[in-house]
């Protein structure tokens, strides 16, 4: 409530908080989407390949620099990856479903909202089941 | 060690509790645009967010309108739009102000655009924040007594096309395409085009057909470069039948329609030393083909005459240049402005016979020095005092005159639940051209009436934590120079007494979660003398949000109190207009991310508040009806 007051002086700190606690829920929802593909809620053994991204100041994932010691690879942008690379991958751009046949799911933005989708084909290929209540963002196809 | 695990702990308990979509809503709420936008010491606010609107399926701007505390939504005889204050007629409509994004759109003629952007269509539209409290200086521009703010989609946030194509169930048929794009410099384009046929319920007596079917095209751009510069450009048609027409027996024939068209360009520059230029050039006109097989009277004409050809253009020029001072303590603001408003008759006939002689101003210019002071005490308590100093003066009879915008604010934090927000606020409204200039109407043109002055205190006291949200308001008006319509000289005039208004209101919200929410609203008025109320004086609101998987569901019942509505015995007298019940139920269905389904019924009861309508009695102002949205995301 006090942040009111601050919006007509100081605007910029209140940016600043707000972008703050939106990070800390979206790190909350890119461990609860991996727990719920891994099934397991210690940490999880991730992959990053991102030019944007707080995940790094995720404290609840464990990076790893191989991506043949992690349980799921994320990425935002197109990017390399070894050709061998069995892994699940994740991404943060809706587009990158298109480039990558391993990559099971998104969370991005879009229509001004944050977005999960999860394709039920893929998530078949690497045996994965989400728990009832991903229900919703599960897809037949990328549109 | 010990700490980090037991943080680690609280953090799995906290989301293992959170459900995904709260949690992603809970994320959307915090990215919402207006944490951004609005402006908390502009005086009361209303927000309508994002993710409320589409779960509204509030498609036109009407739709936000007719549920607006301290307004009823009328449509009068010739199918216009308005908005009646509480008790109030709907003939100043100057009280509102409407601004989409940085630009403020009116009218000359009439005072505001409701006319014809009540209909304007939201689908570019990212929220709604509306303002009681007096205009604050950081809208500058002319003065109202509620603004209405429109934001545009955020291109970086949007990030995609969305089509969409509507229709509903008396045959109404609309496309719309929404276009964003960001550029590699940082700029960033949003392109919004609409065009359809919206049909109405037609109404059939005397022999008559009355119709408010219409068709148009909304079109509107903002091309943004980083944070330095803003253009928008906005394309507004809207051609309508004119339902009753103006004939004195309403039995119009065709044709019997109003044609409006408003395009606006601003560009508004950020300039280095905090300063801002927006410069802007609004047009509008006004096409009018009435006729009447029983004939149409004007008081400027003494022989009935059966068919009237007309169009007016209007023209609005303004210039702004604003300063921005921050400090640890204080936000102040001053600037300049100018504003010319022009109108003029492209052409005027009568049975064929041209309108001449006309009187009055047609062109007005406004010169303005505006200064605001915000200034934090501490960190509970804020001032702000606003002082704005308009020069008016006319090509008509040299008349010159200086008005006055006075605002003091008080903001105060009891705790870190409880506000109070107090505005005390002097301000006035200027007649419209269509008051002081020569127009064929029932009445004559006054060049010498003056703007009415408003003295007003309002309060809200609000109360907010995780859940609860309550708000509770008071408002005290006095309205001097009032301007009413004068039998004895057939023209609007000021009147010499004074109007004394109390307003009330209760706002109370539930957040079930971040999900699902309830909120109820209720607002009295009260004259302080006897007076025959022209609108309802008491209204209220149920509005339910819920989202349930892939479905939300709205569902909103709004109130507006009977009256008796005073009409002479020669037009049939008095109408007695009900309580009005206006239910609407929506649902829809995202299909997939891309993909969404949207069905809303609207005044589904037909109980809806009613226009008075002399020969017709109560008329719906809001169609009973269900629409359909299919809108597809890429």
């Amino acid at each position: 409530m006090k942040k009111f007051l601050a919006i007509v002086l100081c605007l910029y700190s209140f940016v600043f908080a707000s972008d703050k606690e939106a990070n800390e829920i979206q790190n909350q929802i890119i461990y609860k989407i991996l727990t719920a593909i891994k099934h397991k809620e210690s940490k999880i053994n991730v992959y990053i390949k991102c030019k944007n991204s707080t995940l790094k100041d995720n404290k609840h994932i464990k990076i790893v620099k191989e991506y043949k010691k992690a349980d799921i690879v994320i990425i935002d942008h197109k990017t390399s990856l070894p050709g061998d690379c069995q892994v699940p991958i994740f991404t943060l751009d809706y587009n990158l479903l298109k480039e990558y046949p391993e990559a099971i799911g998104a969370f991005f933005w879009q229509k001004s909202r944050p977005n999960i989708v999860f394709i039920s084909p893929r998530l078949k290929k690497f045996h994965i089941l989400l728990p009832k209540e991903f229900d919703e963002y599960i897809e037949s196809k990328i549109w | 060690m010990l700490r980090y695990l037991l943080l680690f702990s609280i953090f799995l308990f906290s989301i293992k509790a959170e459900n995904i979509s709260n949690l992603l809503q809970k994320l959307n709420e915090t990215k919402e645009l207006y944490h951004k936008t609005k402006t908390e010491s502009a005086g009361l606010i209303i927000v309508y967010s994002r993710y409320d609107l589409d779960r509204m399926q509030a498609y036109k701007l009407v739709d936000i309108l007719k549920s607006l505390r301290f307004f009823t939504y009328k449509e009068g005889y010739t199918g216009s739009s308005a908005l009646s204050p509480s008790g109030g007629s709907s003939i100043l409509s100057s009280a509102f102000r409407l601004y989409i994004d940085d630009h403020e759109v009116s009218s000359a003629i009439y005072g505001s655009a409701m006319l014809q952007y009540a209909q304007m269509d939201l689908g570019f539209v990212d929220h709604i924040e509306i303002y009681e409290g007096g205009n604050a200086i950081a809208f500058g521009d002319e003065p109202g007594l509620t603004t209405i703010r429109i934001y545009s989609k955020k291109p970086s946030k949007e990030k995609g096309t969305s089509l969409s194509i509507l229709g509903d169930s008396r045959g109404s048929l609309e496309g719309k395409i929404c276009y964003t794009k960001l550029f590699d410099d940082g700029s960033s384009l949003l392109a919004f085009l609409s065009k359809g046929d919206t049909k109405r319920e037609h109404i059939y007596k005397n022999g008559s057909n009355y119709s408010k079917d219409s068709n148009g095209h909304d079109i509107y751009i903002k091309y943004s470069y980083k944070d330095k510069a803003n253009f928008t450009a906005g394309s507004f048609q809207l051609d309508k039948d004119a339902f009753v027409g103006v004939g004195m027996s309403h039995t119009p024939l065709s044709p019997n329609e109003i044609d409006r068209y408003s395009s606006f360009a601003n560009l508004t520059l950020n300039l280095p030393y905090h300063f801002k230029l927006d410069a802007s050039i609004d047009k509008m006109s006004h096409q009018m083909l009435f006729s009447d097989k029983n004939g149409i009277f004007i008081v400027q004409n003494p022989t009935l005459f059966y068919k009237f050809d007309a169009k007016f253009d209007e023209d609005i020029y303004k210039i702004k240049l604003m300063q921005n001072l921050k400090s640890k303590k204080s936000d102040f603001k001053w600037g300049i402005e100018n504003i010319i408003k022009r109108y003029s008759i492209s052409h005027m006939y009568m049975d064929n016979t041209a309108f001449t002689n006309p009187t009055g101003p047609s062109r007005l210019n406004i010169s303005s020095i505006f200064g605001e002071e915000s200034y934090n005490f501490d960190k509970n308590n804020l001032i702000i005092a606003t002082l704005k100093v308009d020069r008016y003066t006319n090509n008509y009879n040299d008349k010159k005159s200086n008005e006055l915008i006075a605002r003091v604010g008080y903001i105060h934090l009891f705790s870190k639940n409880l506000t109070l927000k107090t505005f005390l606020t002097k301000t006035y409204l200027y007649p419209g051209f269509a008051y002081t200039s020569s127009f064929p109407n029932i009445y004559l043109n006054n060049p010498n009436l003056e703007a009415s002055t408003f003295k007003y205190i309002i309060n809200e006291l609000k109360y907010k934590d995780t859940t609860n949200e309550w708000k509770l308001g008071l408002l005290f008006m006095r309205n001097s120079h009032v301007i009413v319509y004068d039998p004895i000289t057939k023209m609007f005039i000021n009147q010499d007494k004074d109007t004394d208004v109390i307003k009330g209101f209760f706002d109370y919200t539930y957040n079930f979660n971040p999900q699902n929410k309830l909120s109820i609203g209720f607002y009295d008025t009260h004259f302080c003398e006897d007076i025959s109320p022209k609108s309802p004086l008491r209204g209220g609101y149920i509005r339910v949000l819920n989202s349930f998987g892939r479905f939300d569901i709205y569902n909103e019942l709004t109130y507006r109190s009977s009256y008796t509505y005073p009409l002479p015995s020669s037009l049939g007298g008095d109408i007695d207009i009900k309580d009005g019940f206006g239910y609407d139920l929506g649902i829809k269905w995202h299909i997939n991310h891309a993909m969404t389904l949207g069905l809303k019924g609207e005044n589904i009861l037909g109980k809806a508040s009613k226009t008075p309508i002399y020969g017709l009695g109560g008329v719906d102002a809001i169609d009973k009806k269900v629409i359909m949205q299919l809108e597809y995301f890429f």
